[in-house]
């Protein structure tokens, strides 16, 4: 015979967690993905008055990136270095900071891998245990660095954050020019503006090594891993750890956490510490996963700035830029299909970004949408 | 080449180079000076780029008049840009930081949507009608001087003239005053009964503008076409330049002249042969800018308010 008062209470207890849990989740995803289909509706009624057709250059981008095994390994591929800098941004607009330098990170920690792969890789022959993790730290503490420089100065002089972390990327975009075009860092032989390759043995290895016949000659890489356990782990730091209520405390209101003796100066250096670190790392799995395994100029096309999108979009929730990050790796990789078939200019990505940022804007002025943002 | 020679090719390279950042920075001035900081002055520049060059394509037939309208065009156009900036920033209140990188983000596809639109994916270079040199009578005999200082193309000259009408505006006249006061103590205005929200967006607009003429300046005077991502990152010299200029109209036209400088060695460095990269000289407007904040050359003030929605339910 059933236990049927525990049955009772089992049953009870589940529509419990459907009204309290299930539920609020499902409103707390309803802005996010109504974003997404004003986005994509706004951006269909501008492609449509350029004189391109919208649903056509949408299935074009939904066959080429969800059509195919190959299709959802590139779109992995493309997405991991938006994940990579939309945690970056997503933790540091946790904690109320505004770095907008996600760009400069990660070609910091881009640079720091190549400055690795290139010069010191050398001297640890065909030692892949020691030489990968060496250049990841290698990237993670270059990309912390170069975002403690934003906080030292915010700390101690006082500086804003946006525009010193906006001339920094320039700084870090010029300073990767002078490096790889006529600076040390340049190919070996001297003719373009590109470092050489880094080691072989500083590879990211690839999933077709372990599973040749399932992925061969696919490029998905364990930097996706990395990312995603990343993610993960950010999740739990940011909702389960003491610190992480601290930074998610300074986020909402300064004064008051502080006037509950946390120390906003510790916070600020800590975050900007990890959020350079992120971008740094995603710079690194860049250079380190995919072909040709070098720097070259214009080595990022304006990661830093979507990764605010992606982060904005997921309502800096780490675990949901999971899902924002794919979203905007299969736009990456769609839209050269529609460019192929429709010829609309793959370009047309950044303006389906920017009108999902000022939907994202629009709906936090909407009182029904503000009370369930973040 | 004789060092005189040099030198005045130097100073004349610096004045150009100067004018489109000068223009785009008198603008953001006044918009930071209201409270409100723009970081889609790319974006605007672009938009003004892309718009302006189109303007004078389809008015060719004007021949001397069809860069005017196209300059027109592109500052219409870059109003237009702020006009949704303003609605986003200053209508929902929303944060600056992100309609700025928003309004970035969407020029740079919108710009390169359009450009392929009219002339396909190879889209091979098309000239269009564009400002001529322009020498100023009397002034352009001076030697050494008249050809640096005196033989440009028209705008520059209207560039330059602009820095001291703006300098009167906000300094000496109550609108100017009251713009200033937005930027500082948004209640006070409040109080006296004028309106923050109105006063923000006609300086918004103005900052659109400026930024979509400075951005015409380059399809139209600099070079007589438009390529995709021309600006190459002088919207955001711009907004250094409005730091290093301490927000003051005089002192950012010196900061423009310094970036100009910036730009004309780099272009010449390596014609001369000289043993530096000329990335460094890329750098250091942004590097001087980082110094400038952080106070170790002389104290910047920002407006007190700047970059903060107002709320007057506060």
């Amino acid at each position: 015979m059933p236990n049927f008062p525990a049955l009772f209470r089992k049953v009870k207890s589940f529509s419990v967690s459907i009204r309290e849990i299930i539920l609020p989740f499902f409103l707390w995803m309803l802005t996010p993905f109504l974003i997404l289909v004003a986005a994509f509706i706004t951006n269909g009624i501008i492609i449509f008055l350029f004189g391109y057709n919208p649903i056509e250059a949408y299935v074009a981008a939904t066959k080429v990136t969800f059509g195919s095994l190959r299709g959802v390994g590139e779109t992995l591929v493309k997405s991991t270095p938006f994940l990579m800098t939309g945690l970056s941004v997503a933790i540091a607009f946790r904690c109320g900071i505004w770095n907008i330098g996600a760009e400069g990170q990660f070609l910091i920690g881009a640079l720091a891998a190549t400055w690795f792969g290139t010069k010191i890789a050398v001297l640890l022959p065909n030692t892949p245990w020691i030489a990968v993790p060496l250049c990841l730290s290698m990237a993670v503490v270059a990309g912390g660095l170069w975002g403690i420089i934003p906080a030292v100065l915010k700390v101690t002089r006082g500086v804003n954050e946006v525009i010193s972390t906006i001339m920094l990327n320039y700084v870090a975009i010029n300073f990767v020019s002078l490096m790889i075009d006529g600076g040390p860092l340049q190919e070996t032989s001297k003719t373009g503006p590109q470092s050489d390759p880094i080691a072989e043995w500083v590879f990211l290895p690839r999933l077709s090594e372990f599973l040749p016949r399932l992925f061969e000659s696919h490029r998905i890489h364990i930097g996706i891993g990395i990312a995603v356990i990343l993610a993960i782990a950010l999740t739990f730091v940011l909702f389960r750890t003491t610190f992480g209520f601290q930074l998610r405390a300074v986020g909402e209101g300064a004064a008051a956490a502080k006037a509950a003796g946390i120390s906003i100066a510790h916070n600020t250096l800590r975050v900007f510490f990890i959020s350079g670190a992120l971008a740094g790392l995603g710079g690194a799995i860049e250079i380190m996963a995919l072909v040709p395994h070098r720097l070259t100029e214009n080595f990022s096309p304006d990661y830093g700035y979507t990764a605010i999108a992606v982060a904005l979009l997921a309502k800096l929730h780490p675990l949901v830029t999971v899902a924002t990050a794919l979203l905007f790796g299969a736009l990456a990789k769609g839209s050269f299909a529609m460019e192929a078939e429709v010829g609309i200019s793959r370009q047309v990505t950044l303006m389906m970004q920017a009108i999902i940022l000022l939907f994202v804007i629009g709906s936090s002025a909407v009182k029904f949408f503000r009370k369930r943002a973040l | 080449m004789d060092i005189i020679a040099i030198l005045e090719d130097i100073l004349a390279a610096t004045i150009r180079g100067a004018t489109p950042l000068l223009l785009a920075a008198l603008g953001e001035v006044v918009a930071q000076r209201a409270g409100v900081i723009n970081i889609g002055i790319e974006g605007m520049m672009l938009i003004g780029a892309l718009f302006g060059w189109v303007g004078s394509f389809y008015f060719a037939e004007l021949l001397f008049f069809a860069p005017w309208i196209g300059l027109l065009i592109a500052g219409f156009s870059g109003l237009v840009t702020a006009a949704l900036f303003a609605f986003f920033a200053i209508r929902l209140r929303g944060d600056q930081v992100v309609i700025g990188t928003a309004i970035t983000l969407l020029a740079l596809g919108f710009t390169e949507v359009v450009y392929v639109r009219l002339f396909g994916q190879t889209g091979s270079l098309q000239s269009v009608p564009y400002f001529k040199q322009f020498d100023v009578p009397l002034l352009s005999q001076i030697p050494f001087f008249g050809d640096a200082l005196f033989s440009h193309n028209i705008i520059v000259y209207l560039a330059f003239l602009l820095v001291p009408c703006v300098y009167f505006f906000l300094y000496h006249t109550q609108l100017g005053l009251r713009v200033r006061a937005c930027g500082e103590h948004p209640k006070a205005i409040s109080t006296v009964g004028s309106s923050v929200s109105l006063l923000r967006t006609i300086s918004l607009l103005f900052a659109g503008a400026m930024a979509g003429i400075g951005g015409g300046y380059l399809s139209l005077a600099d070079v007589p076409y438009f390529t995709p991502g021309m600006t190459t990152g002088r919207g955001f010299i711009a907004l250094a330049i409005v730091i290093f200029g301490k927000w003051h109209p005089i002192k950012t036209s010196g900061a423009a002249l310094l970036f100009g400088l910036g730009f004309a060695l780099d272009n010449r460095f390596q014609a001369f042969g000289w043993d530096i990269q000329y990335q460094w000289f890329l750098m250091l407007p942004f590097a001087l800018c980082l110094a400038v904040l952080a106070g170790f050359v002389g104290k910047a003030e920002a407006p007190l308010a700047l970059g903060k929605p107002y709320d007057p339910s506060e």
